[in-house]
C-alpha cells in the first residue's frame, strides 16, 4: 500500500487497513526502541501512541505529504522516548541517535509541541478516570460524529435534551480536573 | 445555570461553528478579554483532542489485534513474569494475582470424554459459596491468557482463537438451555499439537493425533471443534446447568461442552492421547472432582462419575516452555545485525545462548563429586575469631613438631590483584611471620610455642598495609575482607579489568534438560518453567537448579522447600509460596529415571564440552589467521633484513622474527652513504690529508700526475677516486691544476692503480660541467680533462656509469637508491600484514565484547552491588618436622 492509500484512507476515516498496514513498521521500531533505553512494556506503548498522533497528524486539514510516514512514524515514536526518559529521569542513558534516525527524529519534533503534549498527557489521565458512560458519550459526539438525537437513541437517554446535559455535565466534571492539573502542571514548571 | 457550565457550553457551540455571525464575533471578543474564559476554551481544544487521541488508540489495539501487535504484546508474557521478581510487594500482589490463573494449570482435567463435563466439588459442605467465584473469574481468565502467551508459542505453537463465535440455536448433548448457547469454533488441523485459547481464558491443549473420527480412526483432516464455556454463575443458569447430584448441592469450578467434528460428523477424544485443560479459578480447591455430565430425558443435566482430580502435573511439548533467561530473545534481537546475522530466529537464539556456556566457570566434573567436595570442607580452616584477626590452633601433644606451615590464599584471585611483593604478616606474641604472596598465595611458619593469638596483617603495594582486623569469621566460614572498605583504589583498578563475577545457569545445563529424555518429567512443564526463569535470576541458580533435577521422582513442592531452605530473602518468600502450592509430579515411569540422571550427567558434559570446543575452534581460526599473518610478517622481515644485515648472525636474526607480534612494526635499515667504510674525510683545503692507509702506501714511493681545471668555471671540485681504497679524495686546486698523488712506479702497490680515474664536477650558475678520465697512473703523467655540460640525472648516470669496476662513488648512490625502494616496499608490506592482523584482533574483539554483553545479561552477578570482597583463606598445608 503506498503511502497516498494510506493517508486518503486515514482521511475517510477507513484505520483498519492503514493501521495494520503502518503496524508493519513495529518489529523493527520496537527494536529500535529498546536499543535507545525503552523497556519491553514501554515499545509497543510509544508506538501504538506515536501511530495515533501520526493518523491525527494525517487528519490535519493542512496536512501535506513530505516525507515518508513511516520515517515520520518512527521520528513522533524517538520523540516521545526521549520524553519518557526525561520524565523517568533517564536521559543521562540517552545515547545519541543514528544519523537516519535523527533526521527523522527532527522531522517529529519539529511538529509536536512538548508542552502541549504534556498537558494532553494530563487531559488523557483525566478521561481515563471519569464515568465509563460519559467517555463513550463524548467519544460518540466528539470522534464519530454522531448527532445528539443520534447519541440520545443509541445511549437510551430518554430525549435529546437529557443526551445534552450529559454531555454537559461530563465535560463540567473534565474540565473541573483539568483546571486543578494543569494548575498544578503550571506551578511544577514555574 | 451555572456559569461555568455556560461557558463551556458556549465555548463548545463556538469551536463547533455553531453560533450566529454576531455570537462569533462577540465570542472572539470576550476570548480576548477574559483569561478565564480563553482557559476553558484552551482546556476545550485539549479535552476534544484527548478525546479523539483515545478513540483512535483504541482503534490501533483493536486492529492490530489481528497483525503482528498481538504477537509482541504477547510477546509481554514472560515480561509480566519477569516482573514479578523484581520487587517483593509487586511480586506477591502480582504472584497471587497470577497464581490464582495459575491454579488453573494446576487443576488439570484430563479427559477422553467429548460431552460436557464439569469441576466439582464432592459435597455441599464447602464454605465456598457459588457467588463468590463468579464475578472474579473473568480478570482470573484474562491474566490466565497473558500467563500462556510465551515467545515460543507465538513462533511454532501459537494458540488458536476461535475462529467463530456464535449464539447457536442447540442442544449440546441434549440440554435444554433457557438461553441460546455461545459456542466458540475452533479450526484445528490433528495431526499437530493445537492450543485453543477460549474466550473466557480457559486454555485446551489437543495433543497431535488426539481426534478420532465416527468410526475411531485417527482424523487427518481439518477438525472443528465445539466449545461452550460456563465458568460463571450466570452462564451456568442460562445454560439449565445446575450443580446437583442426586440431592446433593455441588459448587462448580467451571463448567465446558467440547466436541469435535471430523467432515461434519462428531468425532471423539483417543483415550491414550487425554487433551490437556486448564480452566481458570480464583480458588484453587484440591477437594474438585471432575464429573461427567449426564442430560435426562426433560433435558435437565445430572453429574454423575465423579473422578478426584487427578493431581498430576502435565508436560507440555517443549516448544511450548521458554527455557531461556527471560528477556535473553529480545535483548539478543535488539543487538542485531551483527556480522553476518541480520534477522533472528529461534534456533538463531537457542544456540547463541548454548555457545555460551563454554564462559561459566563452573567445573562440570566436579559437581555431584562429592570426594572432592569433603576435600575442600577438610581444607578449610579451623574456626577463626574476630577483633583482631586470630585463629587457634589445636596441635596434637602427640605429635612432636615445632612449627606448622600454613597456607593463606586468596580465593577468586585475579592477576593484578596484589602486587606481586605483597606480603602477609602474622603476628603471634610478638613475633612476625611473614610469607609473600605469589599468584595470591603465601605461605608461613608459624612455631608451635605459644600458639595462642595470631594478628593477621596484608602488606600491599597498592594499597599500604591491611590490618584485618574487622572481619567477621565464624566457625565454618571462610574469612571475607571487604576491600573495598580498605582499598578504594584497588577495586577501581579491579572494576576497570571488569571481573565480574560469572554465576549464571550455564547454558549447557539448560540444553541438556531440553533433551527429548526429559519429556516425559516435570521439565516439560509449565509450573518448572515458572521455577526456571525464577533461577534463572539467581546467583546460586545453578546449585539450586540441581535440586530440581536431581530429584525428578520428588513433588515439585518438595524440592521447592528444599531450595526454599537455602536461600534467604525475598526469595526464599517466593520459593515458599511456590511450596505451599502443594505441586505434585508428573506420572512418571520411576524404571526411566536412572536412566535419565545418566543421561544427564553425560550430556550435560558433552554440551559443556562441545560449547567449550566450538569456543577453542574459533578462537584457533583466528589465531590461525593471525599465524599465517606472524608467518609472512616474519618472511618479509627476514627476507629484508638478511639482505641489510648479512652479518647479523643467523641466531639473532631468527630471534628477532620471533618476537614479530612485538616487533611488527619494525623500522627499516636507513640506507646512508656513511653506512659504506669511507672515511668520511673532505681532502680539498689543504692538500693531502692524513688518510692513514693511503698515506703509508704513498711513503713507499710516490708520483704526481698533473690534471687541468676548468678555466671557465669558478665553483669546480676534482676528485681523485682511489677504487682500491673506497675512498673520494678532494683535490686541491693549484695555480689551475690539481695534483693527484699516487704510487710511483717503484712503490709495490703501483698495480692496483692501472686503472684509476678522475673526476671533475663544476657548476656555472645553473649549469653543471662534468668531466672525467680513466688512466692507468703508472703509464700517465698528466691528464686533461675535457669538460661537457649536463644535467643533474645525466651527471648521476655518469658516476653510474663510470666504473663498472664496482666504483664506491656511483655505487653508493646507486645502492642507496636500491636501499630506500627496498625498505618502501617492505614498509609497506609490513604494514599491510599489521593491518591485516589489527583487523582480526579487532573482529575478535567485537565479538568476545558481543558475547560479553549478552553474559553480563543473562549473569546475575554482573554490575553486582556488593562490596567485591576478597576471601581469605587459612588452611594447613603441612607439618613440617624442624
Amino acid at each position: 500500500m503506498t503511502d497516498r492509500e494510506i493517508v486518503s484512507l486515514i482521511q475517510a476515516k477507513k484505520l483498519e487497513k492503514p493501521i495494520k498496514e503502518l503496524y508493519k513498521e513495529f518489529p523493527s521500531t520496537r527494536l529500535t526502541l529498546i536499543k535507545y533505553g525503552a523497556n519491553e512494556n514501554q515499545a509497543p506503548e510509544i508506538f501504538n501512541d506515536s501511530l495515533v498522533l501520526l493518523i491525527e497528524k494525517v487528519n490535519q486539514p493542512n496536512f501535506e505529504l513530505t516525507a515518508k510516514l513511516a520515517s515520520f512514524l518512527i521520528g513522533i515514536c524517538l520523540f516521545k522516548l526521549k520524553n519518557l526518559l526525561r520524565k523517568e529521569n533517564r536521559s543521562s542513558q540517552f545515547v545519541q541517535f543514528s544519523d537516519e534516525l535523527n533526521q527523522n527524529y527532527h522531522l517529529a519534533q519539529a511538529d509536536f509541541d512538548e508542552e502541549k503534549e504534556e498537558k494532553l498527557a494530563i487531559i488523557d489521565s483525566i478521561l481515563s478516570t471519569i464515568q465509563e458512560r460519559c467517555k463513550k458519550l463524548l467519544q460518540l459526539f466528539y470522534f464519530e460524529n454522531k448527532s445528539m438525537q443520534q447519541i440520545a437513541d443509541q445511549m437510551n437517554f430518554s430525549s435529546m435534551q437529557s443526551a445534552k446535559t450529559q454531555k454537559y455535565k461530563c465535560l463540567e466534571k473534565a474540565h473541573e480536573m483539568a483546571n486543578q492539573q494543569l494548575l498544578t502542571l503550571k506551578n511544577t514548571v514555574s | 445555570m451555572r456559569t461555568a457550565l455556560e461557558n463551556i457550553q458556549k465555548i463548545d457551540a463556538y469551536i463547533a461553528n455553531d453560533l450566529s455571525q454576531m455570537e462569533m464575533s462577540l465570542m472572539k471578543e470576550s476570548l480576548a478579554q477574559s483569561p478565564e474564559l480563553n482557559a476553558i476554551y484552551q482546556n476545550q481544544l485539549l479535552i476534544q483532542q484527548a478525546i479523539q487521541r483515545k478513540a483512535i488508540l483504541a482503534q490501533v489495539e483493536g486492529f492490530s489485534g489481528g497483525s503482528s501487535l498481538s504477537f509482541w504484546s504477547k510477546f509481554k508474557g514472560p515480561i509480566i513474569l519477569s516482573a514479578t521478581l523484581i520487587g517483593i510487594l509487586g511480586i506477591i500482589g502480582i504472584v497471587l494475582a497470577l497464581t490464582k490463573s495459575a491454579d488453573s494449570a494446576k487443576t488439570p482435567a484430563q479427559k477422553n470424554l467429548s460431552g460436557d463435563f464439569g469441576f466439582k466439588n464432592k459435597s455441599s459442605e464447602s464454605k465456598e459459596s457459588i457467588d463468590s467465584i463468579a464475578p472474579k473469574n473473568k480478570t482470573v481468565a484474562s491474566k490466565s491468557k497473558i500467563i500462556n502467551a510465551k515467545f515460543s508459542e507465538y513462533q511454532k505453537f501459537k494458540p488458536i482463537k476461535p475462529s467463530m463465535i456464535e449464539t447457536k440455536r442447540m442442544k449440546p448433548n441434549g440440554l435444554n438451555t433457557w438461553a441460546t448457547p455461545e459456542v466458540q469454533t475452533f479450526q484445528i488441523n490433528p495431526v499437530n499439537t493445537n492450543t485453543l485459547e477460549c474466550k473466557e481464558g480457559t486454555v485446551i491443549i489437543v495433543p497431535a493425533n488426539a481426534v478420532l473420527d465416527k468410526n475411531g480412526k485417527k482424523a487427518t483432516s481439518s477438525v472443528s471443534m465445539e466449545i461452550i464455556e460456563a465458568l460463571t454463575i450466570d452462564k451456568m443458569i442460562a445454560y439449565n446447568l445446575t450443580t446437583t447430584n442426586g440431592d446433593k448441592m455441588l459448587t462448580s469450578g467451571g463448567m465446558l461442552y467440547m466436541q469435535p467434528y471430523v467432515a461434519g460428523e462428531k468425532g471423539s477424544f483417543d483415550k491414550d492421547t487425554p487433551c490437556h485443560i486448564e480452566i481458570p479459578t480464583d480458588e484453587f480447591d484440591g477437594n474438585m472432582s471432575t464429573w461427567k455430565g449426564v442430560v435426562d430425558k426433560k433435558g435437565n443435566i445430572e453429574w454423575k462419575e465423579p473422578e478426584a482430580l487427578e493431581n498430576y502435573l502435565i508436560p507440555v511439548d517443549f516448544s511450548l516452555i521458554e527455557f531461556l533467561p527471560t528477556g535473553f530473545r529480545s535483548h539478543f534481537q535488539s543487538q542485531l545485525p551483527f556480522e553476518n546475522y541480520k534477522k533472528s530466529s529461534v534456533e538463531l537464539e537457542d544456540s547463541v545462548y548454548y555457545s555460551l556456556g563454554k564462559n561459566n566457570n563452573f567445573e562440570v566434573e566436579s559437581i555431584n563429586n562429592k570426594t572432592n567436595e569433603k576435600k575442600a570442607e577438610q581444607n578449610i580452616a579451623r574456626p577463626i575469631l574476630s577483633q583482631p584477626f586470630e585463629f587457634p590452633v589445636k596441635i596434637d601433644s602427640k605429635e612432636n613438631i615445632s612449627t606448622l606451615e600454613y597456607a593463606v590464599k586468596i580465593k577468586n584471585y585475579k592477576p593484578n590483584m596484589l602486587s606481586k611483593d605483597s606480603i602477609i604478616i602474622i603476628m603471634n606474641n610478638k613475633k612476625y611471620s611473614t610469607g609473600i604472596f605469589i599468584d595470591g598465595s603465601a605461605k608461613i611458619n608459624l612455631p608451635r610455642k605459644s600458639f595462642f593469638k595470631v594478628t593477621v596483617k596484608l602488606q600491599t603495594k597498592n594499597c599500604g598495609e591491611i590490618t584485618l582486623d574487622d572481619i567477621v569469621v565464624s566457625a565454618d566460614k571462610i574469612t571475607i575482607l571487604d576491600l573495598h572498605k580498605h582499598c578504594p583504589n584497588l577495586l577501581e583498578n579491579l572494576s576497570e579489568s571488569k571481573i565480574s563475577p560469572t554465576c549464571y545457569i550455564n547454558p549447557s545445563t539448560i540444553k541438556t534438560i531440553r533433551q527429548p529424555k526429559f519429556m516425559k518429567t516435570f521439565i516439560a512443564t509449565r509450573e518448572f518453567e515458572e521455577r526456571l526463569a525464577l533461577l534463572h535470576k539467581m546467583k546460586n541458580g545453578e546449585e539450586l537448579l540441581e535440586l530440581y533435577i536431581n530429584n525428578l521422582d520428588k513433588n515439585l513442592f518438595e524440592i521447592d522447600q528444599m531450595v526454599a531452605d537455602k536461600i534467604i530473602g525475598t526469595r526464599r518468600l517466593i520459593f515458599q509460596n511456590l511450596a505451599n502450592q502443594k505441586l505434585t509430579n508428573v506420572k512418571l515411569d520411576l524404571a526411566n529415571l536412572k536412566d535419565i540422571q545418566a543421561y544427564y550427567q553425560a550430556s550435560r558434559l558433552k554440551f559443556h564440552n562441545e560449547a567449550k570446543e566450538n569456543d577453542v575452534k574459533m578462537n584457533a581460526k583466528a589465531l590461525s589467521e593471525l599465524n599465517k599473518l606472524d608467518k609472512e610478517l616474519a618472511q618479509v622481515q627476514k627476507e629484508y633484513f638478511s639482505h641489510y644485515h648479512k652479518n647479523l648472525p643467523s641466531q639473532e636474526l631468527s630471534a628477532s622474527i620471533r618476537k614479530i607480534p612485538q616487533i611488527a612494526n619494525m623500522r627499516p635499515v636507513k640506507p646512508s652513504v656513511s653506512n659504506n667504510t669511507s672515511y668520511k674525510i673532505s681532502w680539498n683545503n689543504t692538500g693531502w690529508m692524513n688518510i692513514d692507509a693511503y698515506l703509508r702506501i704513498l711513503t713507499n714511493g710516490e708520483k704526481i700526475i698533473s690534471i687541468s681545471a676548468n678555466e671557465n668555471s669558478k665553483d669546480e671540485r676534482v676528485y681523485q677516486c682511489i677504487n682500491s681504497l673506497k675512498t673520494v679524495v678532494g683535490l686541491t686546486n693549484q695555480s689551475g691544476k690539481y695534483e693527484g698523488h699516487y704510487p710511483s712506479n717503484t712503490n709495490p702497490e703501483k698495480i692496483k692503480f692501472n686503472a684509476t680515474y678522475i673526476v671533475g664536477i663544476s657548476r656555472n650558475e645553473n649549469q653543471i660541467s662534468f668531466a672525467s678520465a680513466i688512466f692507468n697512473a703508472n703509464e700517465v703523467s698528466s691528464v686533461i680533462l675535457s669538460w661537457q655540460d649536463v644535467t643533474e640525472e645525466e651527471l648521476l648516470e655518469k658516476l653510474k656509469t663510470l666504473s663498472p669496476n664496482n666504483d664506491r662513488l656511483a655505487h653508493s648512490i646507486s645502492d642507496e637508491r636500491e636501499k630506500v625502494k627496498h625498505a618502501q616496499i617492505f614498509q609497506a608490506k609490513q604494514t599491510a600484514i599489521v593491518e591485516e592482523r589489527k583487523k582480526i584482533i579487532a573482529k575478535k574483539e567485537k565479538f568476545v565484547q558481543f558475547i560479553q554483553g549478552l553474559i553480563n545479561f543473562i549473569n546475575p552477578c554482573y554490575n553486582s552491588t556488593e562490596p567485591l570482597q576478597i576471601m581469605i583463606e587459612i588452611t594447613k598445608e603441612k607439618i613440617s618436622d624442624e
